[in-house]
């Protein structure tokens, strides 16, 4: 099963927001 | 875990630009304090400039997650004006989890995007006849009584 390709950076989820059409999930999480 | 399961990553992956942020990593804390982070799990939809549009805080499991995510985007469509967009996910959180904890907002908001797009009021009072009638305990059908 693959796994969900999260971008590391608010930047370039921005980036390709800009680019597409699709919105911006964000995620923050403790990993604790 | 939440994101194996496949209702929810065919969600994320439709929906959404997936970002993650490590809240214990120093070099996140300007984008933190940005969205004035407060306590995990923190969710949120983001427009392609970084505007807010929808957030959401703490653990679902999948069957309540995968509807929560569709209704956020459906929220989010919605603030954007895009009514018809809005409606078809709202929609979709009603046709394939009638059960869910997010379902009665759905119907409230599948109303909403029904009327703004059409500016019928039949479309809203026919939404929220159905919400009255399927959650009847809802805080939705409360807030529909204005």
């Amino acid at each position: 099963m693959s796994e969900i390709a999260w971008l590391p950076s608010l930047d370039e989820a921005l980036q390709k927001a800009h680019a597409g059409q699709r919105l911006i999930l964000m995620d923050v999480f403790n990993p604790t | 875990m939440t994101y194996p399961e496949v209702p929810v990553r065919e969600a994320i992956e439709r929906l959404t630009i997936p970002f993650q942020l490590d809240n214990t990593v120093e070099a996140n804390q300007p984008v933190l304090d940005r969205y004035r982070h407060v306590w995990t799990p923190d969710l949120r939809v983001l427009d392609a400039d970084g505007t807010e549009l929808y957030r959401w805080n703490g653990y679902l499991p999948p069957a309540e997650f995968a509807p929560q995510l569709i209704a956020a985007v459906a929220h989010a469509r919605l603030r954007r004006k895009e009514y018809d967009k809005a409606k078809a996910l709202y929609e979709e959180v009603l046709r394939r989890f009638p059960t869910a904890l997010v379902a009665a907002e759905a119907q409230y908001y599948a109303g909403v995007s029904a009327y703004r797009a059409s500016h019928s009021a039949n479309d809203l009072l026919h939404a929220w006849h159905d919400l009255e009638k399927s959650h009847p305990e809802s805080e939705w059908t409360v807030k529909q009584n204005f």
